[in-house]
Order: C-alpha cells, then sequence, then structure tokens
C-alpha cells in the first residue's frame, strides 16, 4: 500500500493542495486502489509547499502530474 | 434568564423555478430577534419579487424600532392585492422575540405555528387571536418560550405537499403536527427540524415540489460560551500553559490554524485527524481532536468566516454547508461570550510567502470578527496570549 498525506495548511492551499488532492480521483482505478489518502494540518515545509508525504518522505513543490508520476513509480507500474 | 436562540431555515423551489418565492429577513435589534417570513403569491420570479419586497420592507420598519401593530398596518396597505384573486401579493409571518423571551407572533394568511416542548412530550399548534389590521385579519399571539422548545414555522407549500400526488388534499398541517410528535424525541437541533421537514415535503411531493416551500425553526437555549485560540505564543516555554488554560476552560473550544493544532495535539497528547472534506473548496478542510469541538486552518478560514457573519447580520441564515468557515461561523453564532485568545508566534514560512497570513495581520481579523458579533448580540473578549486569560478568569 501507498500510504499518501497531502498537506491543507495555509500555505500548501494557497499553493494548490486541493488541485492535488482532487487529482487522486482521476488516476487509474487499479492505482488508486493502493493509496490511502490522509490530510495534514502542516508538515513544516510552508516555503515549499504543496508538500506531500509518500511512504514517509516529504515531497515538495507538487504539481498533480508530478503526483501521478511518483504514484506510479510508488505503485510499481 | 435571558435564553439564546439558534435560527435555522430551508427552503425548495417549486419544480422548474429557479428562484423561490419564499423570503426571510431577521433584524436583531438591542438584543431583540424580529424574523419575517414572506410567501410571495405563485411562483418563480414574480412570486421571489413580491415576499421579498414584504420582508425587505417589514425588516427595515422593524430594524428602525416601528411598533409591530404600525409594521403590519403599513405593508397591508402598501402592498398591492390581486385584482383577479382578490387576495394580498404576499403573505406575512413575524416572530418578535424579546429578551424577556417573550415571543410575539403575527401571522397575516400564512399557516399557524407550532411549538415542539420535548420536556412534556408536546406538539402544540399555536394561533393567536384574531384582529383586524390595515383591514385584513391577522393573528396576533404571545407567549414565553422556555428552555429546550422550538418554535416551528412553515410555509404553506409545506402542508400542501402530496396534493393530487401521494395524497389526493395532501398531508395537511394536521401532517405536519403528527410527523413533528413522533420525531419529537429523536431531534434536537433546529437545522436538523428544517432539513427533515423539507425532506418529507419532497418526497410527498414526488420529488416534483408542486409549490414553494419554506421551514424554520427557532430554538431557546441556554447561553453557552466559547474559547477560541488561535497562534502558538510566542515563546515556545509557554506552548504548555496555552495548551492547559485551552483544556481547562469550561465552555466551547475551538482552535483556528495548523501550527496551533500540531502544538495542542503535541501537548495535550491527542490525535489530529485532518479531514478531505471540500464542501467550499475556498476552504481548507477542517480536523477533529478529542475534546475539542472545531478545529479548522487559521487566517483563510478566519476571513471567510468574517464573510459569513456579515452575510448573518445582513439578514441571511447561514447555509448547511460543512466547511471550516461556515461551521466556525455557526459555533460563534451558537455561543453568548466568546473569548478569542491570540498567540503571537509567526510562522517564519508564512512570512517569507505571504505577509498577509502573519501575526499582525491576523489580529485586524478578529478585531473586525469582534466588531460584528458584537452588532449580533455576543460579548466577545480578544487578547493576545498570555493576557487573554486574565480575562477568562475575570468572568
Amino acid at each position: 500500500m501507498i500510504n499518501l498525506e497531502i498537506c491543507l495548511g495555509t500555505a500548501c492551499h494557497l499553493m494548490g493542495s486541493e488541485e492535488i488532492f482532487s487529482s487522486i480521483e482521476k488516476l487509474p482505478k487499479n492505482l488508486r486502489a493502493k493509496i490511502i489518502v490522509k490530510g495534514m494540518h502542516c508538515l513544516g515545509a510552508c516555503d515549499q509547499g504543496p508538500n506531500v508525504r509518500l511512504n514517509g518522505t516529504i515531497y515538495h513543490q507538487m504539481t498533480p502530474l508530478k503526483l501521478a508520476e511518483l504514484l506510479a513509480e510508488y505503485g510499481g507500474e | 434568564m435571558r435564553l439564546a436562540l439558534d435560527i435555522a431555515q430551508a427552503s425548495m423551489a417549486k419544480q422548474g423555478e429557479e428562484l423561490c418565492g419564499d423570503s426571510l429577513e431577521v433584524v436583531r435589534r438591542d438584543g431583540e430577534i424580529m424574523v419575517v417570513l414572506s410567501d410571495g403569491l405563485g411562483s418563480g420570479v414574480k412570486a421571489g419579487i413580491l415576499s421579498t419586497m414584504t420582508v425587505k420592507m417589514a425588516a427595515k420598519l422593524l430594524a428602525r424600532g416601528l411598533p409591530l401593530e404600525e409594521t403590519v398596518d403599513t405593508i397591508n396597505r402598501t402592498l398591492p392585492i390581486c385584482k383577479v384573486r382578490g387576495l394580498a401579493y404576499a403573505t406575512l409571518n413575524i416572530i418578535h422575540i424579546n429578551k424577556d423571551n417573550k415571543v410575539r407572533l403575527i401571522q397575516d394568511d400564512a399557516p399557524p405555528a407550532i411549538l415542539i416542548n420535548p420536556s412534556m412530550q408536546e406538539v402544540l399548534p399555536l394561533r393567536g387571536q384574531k384582529k383586524y389590521i390595515g383591514g385584513k385579519v391577522i393573528f396576533d399571539g404571545e407567549f414565553e418560550i422556555e428552555e429546550g422548545q422550538t418554535l416551528l414555522i412553515v410555509s404553506d407549500g409545506v402542508p400542501h405537499a402530496g396534493v393530487g400526488a401521494v395524497l389526493d388534499l395532501g398531508w395537511g398541517m394536521e401532517g405536519v403536527l403528527n410527523y413533528v410528535q413522533k420525531k419529537l424525541t429523536s431531534i434536537e437541533e433546529p437545522e436538523k427540524w428544517v432539513e427533515e421537514i423539507l425532506e418529507v415535503t419532497k418526497v410527498l411531493y414526488a420529488d416534483e415540489p408542486g409549490d414553494d416551500a419554506t421551514a424554520i425553526a427557532i430554538r431557546a437555549r441556554k447561553p453557552r460560551n466559547l474559547m477560541l485560540v488561535s497562534g502558538p505564543p510566542s515563546d515556545k516555554r509557554l506552548d504548555s500553559e496555552f495548551c492547559t488554560r485551552l483544556k481547562e476552560f469550561n465552555g466551547r473550544k475551538v482552535i483556528s490554524g495548523g501550527a496551533t493544532a500540531n502544538m495542542v495535539a503535541r501537548e495535550l497528547k491527542l490525535s489530529l485527524q485532518t479531514e478531505l472534506l471540500y464542501d467550499d473548496p475556498s476552504v481548507p478542510p477542517i480536523a477533529k481532536m478529542a475534546g475539542i469541538n472545531l478545529v479548522t486552518e487559521g487566517i483563510l478560514t478566519i476571513n471567510k468566516t468574517l464573510e459569513r457573519l456579515k452575510s448573518v447580520l445582513s439578514g441571511d441564515i447561514l447555509s448547511s454547508k460543512k466547511d471550516g468557515a461556515t461551521l466556525l461561523a455557526k459555533e460563534l453564532m451558537k455561543s453568548e461570550e466568546i473569548f478569542f485568545c491570540i498567540g503571537t508566534a509567526a510562522n517564519p514560512a508564512h512570512r517569507a510567502l505571504a505577509p498577509a497570513i502573519t501575526y499582525p495581520q491576523r489580529v485586524p481579523a478578529f478585531a473586525e470578527m469582534v466588531y460584528v458579533l458584537e452588532r449580533l448580540g455576543k460579548y466577545c473578549f480578544l487578547g493576545t496570549f498570555p493576557s487573554c486569560i486574565k480575562l477568562v478568569l475575570r468572568r
């Protein structure tokens, strides 16, 4: 399973974390089934948002495309 | 004891219409509350304009202190009568609740009000005495609302539900009363009452409402107090005291801000779970923490809450949305004494990213919120930590 934590704090929200969150819905069904999504109030890197944490590793300046690529990698696809 | 009042409203437009022909205005003046509901003749834009004209006129006159009789008289003499049907173009309901919990109910061509009294397991239809004001028959009644009671007002679209569809003659006021009696013990919140009544109304119309329908519920309850904390203290050594003060506060508790929520979770060893619901995409999601009534994001939610409170001040009722700003506005509206305790720590990342969301900008947002809340009849105390605690202890 992939543990995906999305920071939804003020700075990340302003930088587009809602877009990151809604992009999960558009992922292929088989990949989506492997992801456990959780919201976070702050990942402590507000100036580099939007931030996400994938299986414990923090990734900065996330975009829906970048996240889809990372998730595919983590999902072994 | 002066009771606090929670007001909820739900409306539904006739099938095929964009606009609901029922209109509502809430006037708050010198600690008194006046709720005005009008149902415009027919449906759609025309009915909407007529009922809006009626409630706006009534609200303006009441807000300027004109007595109820004179307000009703002025409206009856001013608004036109339909030449074909010989009816007024809009109905009128005025509920006036004063500081001593006395309710005056004035109804012109509207279904009887309903008093829900859970402690006595009673549901009573309320119809005042017949009077003639401005050449029209008006029902004028007075009673004292008690703690736990709910006053329910509906427009005629509610008792008419089912006419010619599910039921031959609709469920009528008797049907509405029976339904309320059945739900007496299971529903408490006014929001839930109006939601449920409109839901049944919709079902009886077989999902195609034949008329505009509105339900308003006003519940009387004991006054509440609330503490809102936003921002950690500037001195990290005070974090523990800040969190203990919040924990020990006797009332409802709200945390506004991610860093503050993380600090409280850490200091009080509580788990913080962020929800992933975007009911309004411009407001970041809320979070849950045991013992805390609401956890929201900080400055964006505060500014959106301020917008919602300003709309309440101008006579609107808060929507049933579940975003942080609407929920926070509801928490504030349900409290009578509100303590704002602001921590002065600045988030260095925020300072670099957006100067508008750092501490010095947060205080004016709260100051404006206090100004709006005070005009809504709330007692507010705003201070920075630790001096804000003195305000709490002094009460």
